[in-house]
């Protein structure tokens, strides 16, 4: 994890802020999908969760750019932080949950 | 130092660690997410799909990799809010116990796939 003469705190904040960009994404097409396989036994209540998950990995998207200009601002300045914190990581965290929550109904729930 | 960072039981303790560590930590967090997302696909994939195999089997496999798409986002963020205490206090970090559990349902879950495909 070397820094050289890169920019400020050098890759890190961009390799992790790909790596939320590509959860997003996940979180986002399985949000999309969930309804095709939980329309047959939900009916219209389906577009709950979905909904939840679709609109929660938006946010996601959209705080962790901003999380990642922080980042990038608060390295060059070398001042006292404060870096991001676990807000997002509980979001992301609820997501993923409701989606396994979901996919356990597709599997053991009425078809 | 800010007094607003969620959890405060975390950000209360220690002091502000190198950010690459930060990262890394977060960048770990999210691997864990993006293998729970892969499980439960998997698992919803191989029991919705109109796939030649032993439903008992089959069902059992899709079972232990939704759990699995349970255990991972757990291991996330449990595992986020340890690492980043002992990276503020200057611990060694702790140990992940879901990098003992995801490679035994792994392989459970191909034994029953296996199975599935040897006696349907």
């Amino acid at each position: 994890m070397s820094s050289g003469s890169g920019p400020a705190g050098g890759l890190q904040p961009e390799r992790t802020s790909l790596a939320w960009y590509r959860t997003c994404a996940a979180l986002l097409v399985l949000g999309l999908a969930a309804p095709r396989l939980t329309w047959s036994s939900l009916d219209g209540w389906a577009l709950l969760p979905a909904g939840v998950v679709v609109a929660g990995s938006c946010v996601l998207l959209t705080a962790s750019r901003r999380r990642y200009l922080r980042v990038r601002r608060s390295l060059r300045q070398d001042s006292a932080p404060p870096l991001p914190d676990g807000r997002l990581p509980m979001l992301a965290s609820g997501l993923a949950l409701v989606l396994a929550a979901l996919a356990a109904w597709v599997v053991l729930g009425p078809h | 130092m800010s007094t607003s960072r969620f959890p405060r039981s975390v950000y209360s303790r220690g002091t502000e660690p190198d950010a690459r560590f930060s990262l890394a930590n977060e960048r770990t967090f999210l691997a864990w997410i993006s293998v729970g997302l892969a499980l439960i696909s998997v698992g919803v994939g191989l029991e919705s799909l109109a796939l030649n195999l032993q439903p008992g089997y089959r069902l059992a496999a899709s079972v232990l990799l939704v759990l699995g798409g349970i255990g991972c986002p757990v291991q996330a963020w449990f595992g986020w809010r340890q690492v980043e205490t002992a990276l503020r206090e200057g611990r060694p970090l702790p140990f992940t116990p879901m990098l003992v559990g995801l490679p035994v349902l792994l392989a459970a879950t191909g034994v029953l796939v296996v199975l599935a495909l040897a006696t349907r």
